[in-house]
């Protein structure tokens, strides 16, 4: 019973392991998909190309801000 | 006795085994939801569409072009400034300015003073009398500049 417990604890742990990988791997795809939305609405607009490019990267860093402030926590937790 | 010990042993991985159960499926599905809410096509398009919104009103005021790129990036780091928001969370509580910690130490002069000399009575007010002095010091030196 308690082995049994103990098995299935250790897959569920390892399904969400794998479903948070999988969620990280194609985090930058879907950023650059909508990216690629922003800019396009963004030049329908009229906005200028150069600008709507300026602005898909500042749209796009807010990613990079969020995996950067969760790799500082864990760092800090370790320390 | 070891009986019960096994039967508690085994509610334990019991309770373990559910709560694995419960986050391995709320985690990745609430994670996934908050990357839709905004790395999504569709919210990209929304987001572009209300950006390009706010540039052509500014175009048709007579904004100048660079000053509505500029304005429009601006109105776009609202959304963005989530990263600003989650360093707030992980930072913590703010850190002392240097005038707090220059009170601080007062404090802890005029208690040390006090402890030495035997003296509690006027403690009040000599801390009073000290921190006075040093914002007034903090006055002057603002009123300078």
């Amino acid at each position: 019973m308690k082995i049994t417990a103990i098995i299935r604890a250790g897959l569920h742990l390892i399904k969400l392991i794998l479903n948070l990988g999988f969620l990280w791997l194609t985090l930058g795809w879907k950023v650059r998909k909508a990216r690629r939305a922003f800019e396009k609405e963004l030049i329908k607009g009229g906005i200028p190309k150069e600008a709507a490019k300026k602005l898909g990267k500042k749209y796009a860093s807010v990613k990079d801000e969020i995996m950067r402030q969760i790799r500082g926590s864990i760092w800090r937790m370790r320390h | 006795m070891d009986e019960e010990k096994r039967a508690g042993k085994s509610e334990d991985a019991e309770e373990v085994r559910e709560i694995l159960s419960v986050v391995s499926k709320e985690v990745p599905a609430l994670i996934k939801g908050i990357i839709a809410s905004v790395f999504s096509e569709e919210a990209g398009r929304g987001m572009g569409k209300a950006a390009a919104a706010f540039y052509k009103e500014l175009k048709e005021s007579g904004m100048p072009d660079e000053v509505a790129v500029k304005m429009t990036e601006n109105y776009i780091s609202v959304f963005t400034s989530l990263g600003d928001l989650m360093k707030k969370f992980t930072e913590g509580k703010e850190k002392p300015t240097k005038l707090e910690k220059e009170i601080e130490e007062i404090v802890e002069e005029a208690v040390e003073e006090a402890r030495e000399k035997g003296i509690s009575e006027r403690l009040e007010e000599e801390i009073e009398r000290r921190v006075k002095e040093k914002l007034a010091e903090k006055g002057l030196l603002e009123e300078e500049e």
